[in-house]
């Protein structure tokens, strides 16, 4: 029997993908800005991340609400479990994307950066992961949130190479501009996004299978 | 103290907004012989909204329930101080006939009590009393009755048969259809699911949740989850007061009273 607080669910679970579409769209955009040089468009994702921090704290009034008043059980326990910590990926999400249009207006400020090492590739594939975890929750589909959790290392990877060519495996900072010291920043903001993905997928599984994968070796 | 320094005003909500006090409850006291039952208890209920009393046994949630439609009357020895309006009019103004009040304000009560007749006469039942006999009017009541009472597609080809075999929570729904064919403005309801399982009490909170876009409705439930789920202001009783009206949400995630936290969460006594 479909209940009338039901729907409250499906609000719920509509404000996350609300949350998680405007995300990846400041992360897009964040990206955009640092291959630009684009500072209106890096204070735009700027100006996006309080309807982000709306949307946390309504999804966590939501969830308040939910388990005060109607008394859940079941896999709607485990969706209100998870979505608390989905709503909390997703809104640091948004943070990193902020911090990325930051960094890019810092490195147009300083004039354009010829070399962006592996940043753009790793923002394609940091956008990727993100949108395959996005779908792992819309679509319930547990096997493209196990795969996130395999392709996050790629992005590890990358913010990985991205250090070594800079740095050196000696540590050599002499040819280090400013400006790489903040694609360094940049490239450890999309490192985080691909973690808070994966924290993500982790609660997508939990939610469709119960399985705590969390922490897993 | 000051009888009205008692009220207990609500904030404004969204889930009333627009929406105008339908009863009000004003310094009501009121006595069984010397005993009191309630004590200056002052609410104001919405139209078209869903009010919960909730409170522990004796605490004069159903005592203030059967006020509403002067059922209270019946009993002997009683009095009351302070007043009641439905609509604007003291129910205790001379000029109102206690019969009358009580067909506009219906009421279903714990255990369902179908008269031993068939399902169509039960529905028709109080129409009948009141004199109308046209077949197609009675037809027509039946019907919408049991549409509204979420019964019609159980039993419509049915109606003929006694109402006694009907289900428990068929039996419920039967008798708020019956009090539905009277065309009330409210509906009280005195623990409507006391004695039905979750299935039919399921049905019956939907229910609840439908009719609220047509009538005012006032329940007494001993189940907090019932008060949490189906109404949108709930009003906290204990020994004959009022201790606590607000929002359910706000009364259920972070009432003011202490006794109401305590009784919530399972603290009390």
């Amino acid at each position: 029997m479909q209940r009338y607080f039901h729907d409250e669910l499906r609000q719920l679970r509509d404000d996350l993908i609300l949350m998680g579409e405007r995300s990846l769209d400041m992360t897009r955009l964040a990206l955009r800005a640092v291959e630009q040089g684009d500072d209106a468009l890096a204070l735009q994702v700027r100006g996006m991340d309080d309807r982000v921090d709306e949307l946390e704290k309504r999804v966590d009034r939501e969830i308040m609400r939910y388990l005060t008043l109607f008394g859940p059980m079941g896999s709607d326990v485990r969706l209100l479990l998870a979505a608390r910590d989905i709503g909390h990926d997703l809104e640091r999400i948004a943070d990193e994307a902020s911090v990325i249009a930051k960094r890019a207006m810092v490195i147009s400020e300083r004039g354009p950066l010829k070399d962006l090492l592996h940043v753009p590739q790793e923002g394609i594939i940091a956008c990727e992961v993100l949108r395959l975890a996005l779908d792992g929750f819309i679509e319930g589909d547990i096997n493209k949130a196990r795969l996130v959790l395999e392709r996050d290392a790629e992005i590890d990877a990358l913010n990985r190479k991205n250090y070594e060519s800079l740095f050196g495996s000696v540590g050599d900072t002499t040819k280090v501009s400013a400006s790489h010291v903040e694609l360094i920043f940049i490239s450890k903001a999309l490192e985080r996004i691909g973690d808070h993905s994966k924290n993500v997928s982790e609660q997508v599984i939990f939610i469709l299978s119960g399985e705590d994968v969390r922490h897993a070796r | 103290m000051n009888p009205s320094a008692s009220r207990i005003k609500v904030q404004p909500a969204t889930e009333s907004e627009g929406r105008k006090d339908y009863i009000r409850i004003q310094d009501f006291g009121f006595w069984y012989g010397a005993k009191k039952a309630l004590d200056a208890i002052s609410l104001d209920v919405p139209e078209q909204r869903v009010v919960a009393f909730i409170g522990p046994s004796g605490c004069g949630k159903s005592t203030l329930l059967r006020n509403l439609n002067r059922m209270n009357d019946l009993v002997d020895g009683i009095r009351h101080e302070g007043d009641i309006q439905i609509a604007g009019r003291s129910i205790y103004d001379p000029g109102i006939e206690v019969i009358s009040l009580r067909r506009r304000v219906g009421m279903v009560f714990q255990k369902s009590n179908p008269f031993p007749k068939s399902i169509y006469d039960n529905v028709v039942y109080a129409l009948r009393i009141m004199g109308v006999t046209d077949r197609a009017i009675l037809d027509e009541a039946c019907e919408t009755s049991l549409r509204k009472a979420a019964l019609w597609d159980e039993v419509k080809d049915r109606l003929n048969d006694s109402a006694l075999g009907l289900s428990g929570g068929q039996m419920q729904r039967l008798c708020i259809a019956r009090a539905i064919a009277n065309r009330p403005e409210i509906l009280l309801m005195d623990e409507p699911c006391s004695a039905l399982d979750p299935i039919a009490t399921g049905k019956i909170e939907e229910l609840i949740h439908e009719l609220k876009a047509q009538f005012t409705i006032v329940i007494v439930t001993h189940s907090m989850q019932q008060a949490a789920r189906v109404s949108d202001r709930t009003a906290f009783f204990y020994l004959g007061k009022l201790i606590e009206y607000d929002t359910t949400e706000k009364i259920f995630m972070n009432p003011t009273q202490a006794q109401t936290e305590a009784y919530i969460s399972g603290r009390f006594g």
